[in-house]
């Protein structure tokens, strides 16, 4: 096992004993600095730290999404808040850049919570862990990921994604694999991750961790997001769909998401310094509907026509594609359909209308030609 | 400064005002595109005071876009 992304443990002496703090403990390399903290202490802050503390409040929370946004359904799982790798567009330096690792004991609540609630859904659901975490970084130590696939797999309505940037699949392979777990990885083209995500893995190590858990029985799930439109996007966008479906039979990819730089102006004031030589975050990004800057609609509309051609090329029609955060005019006039309240979810079940063939035939799957 | 920080859009919006002002709309005849044109939709405004005003506007309206008098806006479309 390599060394962990952070260099000492805090731990809430209300959660010590808990199985959770107990197993995550004894998995730690010997040496590395435990302290369990007094009571009422400020709570520890960077991301080198992690934090075994309780959460109080809810672990499952609907996506926030963005306002005028198409809206996928998607469910936010979080066992942990913090991600240990330092991507420069992630929203969490944003919000919070001080936080430390932290990871919730009480996994017995998370549990319950979860149950009953997917005991409540009825069509099909996506939940994730993604949001605010990355969801496999950790897991050589927190084992989380075993854990939700059991949890998660007798749900058969409920899809799980494990989102991640990393490599870490050891803990999935040693479990047992349920057909609605979904291992995604977000990706870009390797000068991009070089540049733009310290600390992730790089491009080969994702997919052949992809490859691994493929051959293991999972379907994975591909994010481009953020793609960065700088010049040569195209080919070496291009390059990267080559690569991904030479690692992994397009038929058992689960979905593919779409997704441009997209930040709120504070971002560029809190980390423009930090960003200098970064073109992309001072490239022509227009404030749009939720406030966030994004690329001038032409060419974001242009990328995601191209990048959904090129998709469907390499991955066939059949293969499910979505946009992020985008509107449904951005959706119709980019792929040529746009879904309606609950279609996303049932679409990227499986359980929807195909969509056109080609970008602009349709205002949305089944419908006539304009 | 604003066309140094946003050098395709500003030459949209200009492009924008001069292809309106070609197509020479009838009077209380407004088009207007969202905020850094998002989402490929214009807006087109009548106002009117009688329902007799109101035809006589959508009749030169649509002569407007028979003639392809509107064609230029198209590119701002879809």
């Amino acid at each position: 096992m390599n060394a962990p992304p952070f260099a000492q443990v805090e731990v809430e002496p209300e959660v010590a004993d808990l199985p959770f703090t107990r197993e995550f403990l004894g998995r730690l390399p010997g040496g590395l600095p435990v302290r369990i903290r007094s009571p009422g202490e400020p709570p520890p802050t960077g991301k080198r730290t992690v934090h075994l503390t309780r959460e109080a409040g809810a672990f499952l929370k609907p996506c926030p999404c963005s306002p005028g946004a198409v809206r996928c359904g998607y469910w936010v799982f979080s066992p942990v808040f913090q991600c240990p790798f330092s991507c420069t567009y992630c929203f969490l330096r944003l919000y919070a850049p001080d936080a430390p690792l932290t990871l919730y004991a009480n996994l017995e609540d998370a549990a319950r919570e979860f149950t009953r609630q997917a005991e409540e859904w009825t069509g099909p659901v996506r939940v994730g862990t993604g949001q605010f975490a990355d969801s496999l970084a950790m897991d050589p130590w927190t084992r989380h990921a075993p854990w939700l696939v059991e949890l998660v797999g007798r749900f058969r309505h409920v899809e799980l994604e494990l989102k991640t940037k990393s490599d870490r699949v050891e803990g999935l392979l040693e479990t047992e694999v349920f057909a609605n777990a979904v291992v995604a990885w977000s990706v870009n083209p390797p000068r991009i991750i070089a540049r733009e995500e310290p600390g992730a893995a790089p491009l080969a190590a994702r997919l052949r961790a992809a490859r691994e858990v493929v051959r293991a029985g999972y379907r994975v799930a591909f994010h481009l997001d953020p793609v960065f439109l700088e010049d040569g996007w195209e080919e070496t966008y291009r390059d990267l769909l080559g690569e991904l479906f030479a690692a992994v039979d397009p038929g058992r990819v689960a979905w593919v998401s779409l997704g441009t730089l997209r930040f709120p102006p504070r971002f560029l004031e809190r980390w423009g310094p930090a960003l200098r030589g970064h073109r992309e975050f001072f490239g022509e990004l227009v404030p749009g509907e939720d406030g966030k800057l994004r690329h001038f609609w032409p060419a974001r509309r242009d990328a995601y026509r191209f990048l959904w051609k090129e998709l469907r090329r390499w991955g066939g029609v059949g293969l499910r594609v979505y946009l992020c955060m985008e509107s449904r005019a951005t959706w119709a006039s980019a792929l040529g359909w746009a879904p309606d309240d609950g279609e996303l979810e049932r679409y990227l079940a499986g359980a929807g209308a195909s969509v056109p063939a080609s970008p602009g035939l349709t205002s949305r799957p089944g419908a006539g030609t304009r | 400064m604003r066309r140094r920080r946003y050098p395709r859009l500003t030459s949209w919006e200009e492009a924008f005002g001069e292809d309106v002002r070609g197509a020479v709309l009838p009077p209380q005849v407004h088009l207007s595109h969202p905020p850094g044109f998002e989402g490929g939709r214009l807006t087109c405004a009548i106002s009117f005071s009688a329902l007799d005003e109101l035809e006589g506007r959508l009749q030169d309206l649509l002569r407007l876009v028979r003639d392809r008098r509107l064609a230029p806006l198209a590119r701002y479309l879809v």
